[in-house]
């Protein structure tokens, strides 16, 4: 923290990352390029082109973490089969700051919208726009992709990020990728793009 | 205690560089009296016939004084002065080897977001690869012993503001000097069996080429000698920080 | 042997410790024969320039960050009101940051560097409510409430790390030590607020905007609750350990005061206020809608609607009910949409949520068609592509 005095008092801030970065405690395993991989407790598989590193910590039950060069550089997150009623990720601040609920009913169109909300809760900030939404598949299911930026308050950079979603069987699949503007973004995201096409659901 | 004085830290100052510490984890860490250097694979400068510019990014300094519960006040009298000091001390070690040097001092009101950029995302680099590479215990397993990061090629355009530069040179240092009280209290305390954390004195040093963005050489220590406060001291602390800094091609590695 | 060089330290160090530690109600010393806001100030010790120096790094990356918001106007404007509140040349030695921040809240650095949050933009109702904010954090500033709130707390972990050495009795000190940090805190909080009402007072704000401030947020804080099914949090504080007055206590003591200064001449400056965010209240609402919180936003919704429901207060009361998508909502939200479109300003936005809203609720066709208008609106949305598709497929 700083000398800043506040005017009300202040619930301790969560920086970007902050819910999803594994304490020192997370331990990793490889993903091996080329070979077919379970994510998002089997519900999912996909076959990545080169190696990641998975994360023992989840973002939530459903969920799992990816990245190749360390979170705050790039990081993938894989959710599959959230039921209706559950939000995307584990719900901290129930009382003070409770995350909206997927339900199964929604359109494409809301899940971006459940996104943006959960992340702009999540990370404390308004400079959160999606942009580019627009329709495609994912595993053969009809399914939506965004593309969205965001700052946050005391880190410089911007982050850029894309996300495809989609309703099979009444529960949401999701796959997310955030990076840096500068570099880290442009660097991944065709890979990132090629891995989703890889993507199969268990039925 | 330390739940107590976490509490009042909330209030206090802290420096927002002392987050970058982090990643040394608590004071249990086996880390905490670490030194680790890296460069990137087969990395050397170009042959010494042509002109090398380095361009020093204006240092992140920190020097405080710690209070006996432990709590950093910046004092800016040293701050200010270390910061000339270590600039001008690594100026001089890099002109003795042969480089031709640009201090990219202060970019103030209006400057370049450019450098507030690319200095955050140094940040960033930086502490990914001391933590998975340089620091490995907990590291990422694909990234282990393989030095290879970057901040990609458009820190060429921070090259563009240092006239033209070939690599930029990036340093962090942070020390506090324990008053009287603080002093007392690790002598007592130590005749009580108990550790008091010892005040700090760390800092890393990273060379990003300018060209490719890539960091080709990064040293961390984080029990470092060298009294900043002045000049000699200073410049002990600049040969520890770029001690095993790349040699120019030709000389001995 | 050693307990007893112990204890003997143990007295050494509270003897030479300052005052404020020994008493456990900390006295606020009075500001200095300069004030900080004294034209050309410079930091007068080394405390004092340490905390500069440091804000002074800091704002400088703030001035990059990607949150601050750049509007001339806004910025002016706010300035603006700072400057009517505590005197044209106190204020040159602030400056002023709108942080794209959704919360209610403002902050300000021992340098002069404050910040203030969007969503305070959001809930304050007019100038004077906004002048007892920034007079707050200018009294903050003014009596150099950062520098003396860092010596105490400096002195009281001082005083904290030799206890330590000390079991049980140590421990009790210790904890009574962090109680003190905290009632110092509060008394500083109380003192910036009074300075607030002088300052408002005596040029021409309505003092008693300082405690309607508090009701207005008690009364969001339990529309929260009753929205989420909670208990009402307003009273909640932190008891021991509060850095604030709690909102019932400052809401009463500055009614008090406010009551005190009499009745002459005071203006709240509603209608310039209205005027001056106006260009912002749809992006504030929409940072608040994202909010998921329910109850809140349809409070402050209604609060902004209390000269009439315009299209962009009823298109995001749409946005609200539709976001929330309980069994009756989409109906409520086809309404509102409805209302807002029938007006002459309507954005391309209420046929958007119109459709969506209407699929949700089964009126898939008449959903699509609402669609296809938002598109003929504005062909070249963000979302044109999946909304392109969503109009056309046929279930």
């Amino acid at each position: 923290m700083t000398a800043l005095r506040f005017f009300g008092t202040v619930i301790v801030a969560v920086l970007a990352f902050g819910l999803l970065s594994p304490p020192a405690s997370a331990t990793w395993k490889v993903i091996d390029g080329g070979k077919k991989a379970d994510v998002a407790k089997e519900k999912m598989s996909v076959t990545p082109k080169q190696d990641w590193n998975r994360s023992s910590q989840r973002p939530s039950p459903y969920g799992e973490l990816w990245t190749l060069d360390g979170f705050s550089l790039n990081e993938l997150s894989f959710f599959a089969a959230i039921p209706s009623g559950k939000a995307i990720y584990y719900n901290y601040q129930t009382k003070n700051r409770p995350l909206p609920k997927f339900k199964s009913k929604m359109l494409l169109t809301d899940l971006a919208e459940l996104f943006e909300s959960t992340n702009r809760i999540v990370l404390q900030t308004s400079l959160f726009d999606v942009s580019s939404v627009e329709p495609t598949k994912l595993a053969g299911h009809d399914a939506v992709r965004f593309q969205y930026e965001y700052a946050v308050q005391g880190d410089e950079l911007k982050r850029n990020g894309e996300a495809v979603a989609a309703i099979i069987n009444g529960k949401l699949y999701l796959v997310n990728f955030v990076a840096p503007a500068i570099h880290y973004f442009d660097r991944d995201i065709v890979k990132v793009r090629a891995l989703i096409d890889t993507i199969e659901i268990a039925n | 205690m330390r739940k107590l004085l976490f509490i009042a830290a909330l209030f206090s100052v802290v420096s927002p560089a002392q987050a970058q510490f982090d990643l040394f984890g608590g004071d249990n860490s086996p880390l905490y009296s670490s030194k680790a250097t890296a460069t990137k694979d087969g990395f050397t400068f170009p042959s010494t016939a042509s002109e090398t510019k380095i361009v020093i990014i204006r240092p992140d300094i920190f020097v405080g004084e710690q209070s006996t519960g432990g709590i950093d006040r910046l004092n800016a009298n040293w701050t200010k002065t270390a910061r000339e000091y270590l600039a001008a001390e690594t100026s001089k070690l890099l002109i003795s080897q042969g480089f031709v040097v640009k201090n990219l001092q202060d970019l103030e009101d209006g400057g370049d977001s450019l450098l507030v950029e690319y200095r955050a995302l140094f940040k960033l680099v930086s502490n990914a690869a001391i933590r998975n590479d340089l620091f490995p215990a907990k590291g990422l397993p694909t990234k282990k012993g393989k030095f290879n990061w970057s901040l990609g090629k458009g820190a060429s355009k921070l090259g563009d503001l240092g006239d033209g530069g070939d690599y930029g040179l990036f340093l962090f240092s942070r020390d506090s000097y324990g008053l009287p009280g603080r002093k007392a209290l690790e002598i007592i305390g130590l005749a009580k069996g108990l550790e008091a954390k010892p005040t700090p004195h760390m800092g890393y040093a990273g060379l990003v080429d300018l060209k490719t963005g890539d960091l080709v050489w990064l040293n961390v220590n984080v029990r470092l000698g060298g009294d900043v406060r002045k000049p000699d001291g200073a410049a002990t602390r600049i040969e520890k920080l770029l001690a095993k800094f790349p040699k120019r091609s030709g000389a001995a590695k | 042997m050693l307990k007893k060089l112990l204890s003997g330290l143990l007295a050494l160090s509270l003897t030479i410790a300052p005052h404020s530690v020994l008493n456990s109600s900390a006295k606020i010393e009075n500001a200095g024969a300069v004030l900080p806001s004294a034209f050309g100030y410079e930091p007068q010790d080394e405390d004092e320039r340490g905390l500069w120096l440091q804000m002074d790094e800091f704002e400088k990356k703030l001035k990059h960050s990607k949150l601050l918001v750049k509007d001339p106007k806004l910025n002016a404007y706010i300035q603006r009101v700072l400057c009517k509140t505590v005197g044209q040349e106190r204020c040159a030695s602030t400056r002023v940051y709108i942080m794209r921040t959704p919360y209610f809240n403002a902050s300000m650095a021992p340098n002069g560097m404050m910040m203030v949050w969007s969503g305070l933009l959001l809930r304050v109702r007019n100038e004077a409510e906004l002048a007892s904010v920034l007079g707050h954090e200018f009294g903050h500033f003014e009596n150099q409430h950062s520098l003396q709130s860092f010596r105490d707390i400096r002195a009281k972990t001082d005083a904290m790390a030799w206890f330590s050495l000390v079991p049980v009795v140590g421990s009790l000190a210790q904890f009574s030590l962090m109680g003190s940090l905290f009632k110092f805190n509060r008394q500083m909080e109380r003192e910036a607020d009074m300075i607030a009402l002088n300052y408002m007072s005596s040029n021409g704000y309505d003092p008693k905007a300082a405690a309607t401030i508090w009701e207005q947020l008690r009364g969001e804080m339990d529309a929260t609750a009753k929205g989420r099914k909670q208990k009402s949090r307003k009273d909640m504080n932190g008891g021991f350990f509060a850095t604030h007055p709690n909102s019932k206590e400052r809401m009463e003591y500055l009614k008090d005061a406010a009551g005190d200064k009499g009745n002459a001449g005071f203006r709240d400056g509603a209608a310039e206020y209205r005027a001056a965010l106006k260009k912002w209240w749809p992006r504030l609402i929409d940072d608040q809608i994202k909010l998921n919180d329910f109850g809140a936003t349809e409070f402050l919704l209604e609060q902004l609607a209390s000269n009439g429901w315009t299209s962009d207060l009823l298109f995001a009361r749409g946005e609200l009910y539709r976001a929330r998508g309980r069994s009756n909502d989409f109906e409520k939200a086809i309404g509102f949409y409805r209302k807002a479109a029938a007006k002459r300003d309507a954005a391309p936005e209420c046929w958007r949520g119109l459709g969506l809203a209407l699929m949700r609720s089964g009126a898939v066709d008449e959903g699509k068609a609402a669609l296809r208008k938002y598109l003929k609106r504005k062909p070249d949305a963000d979302d044109r592509a999946m909304i392109g598709v969503m109009a056309r497929a046929s279930k």
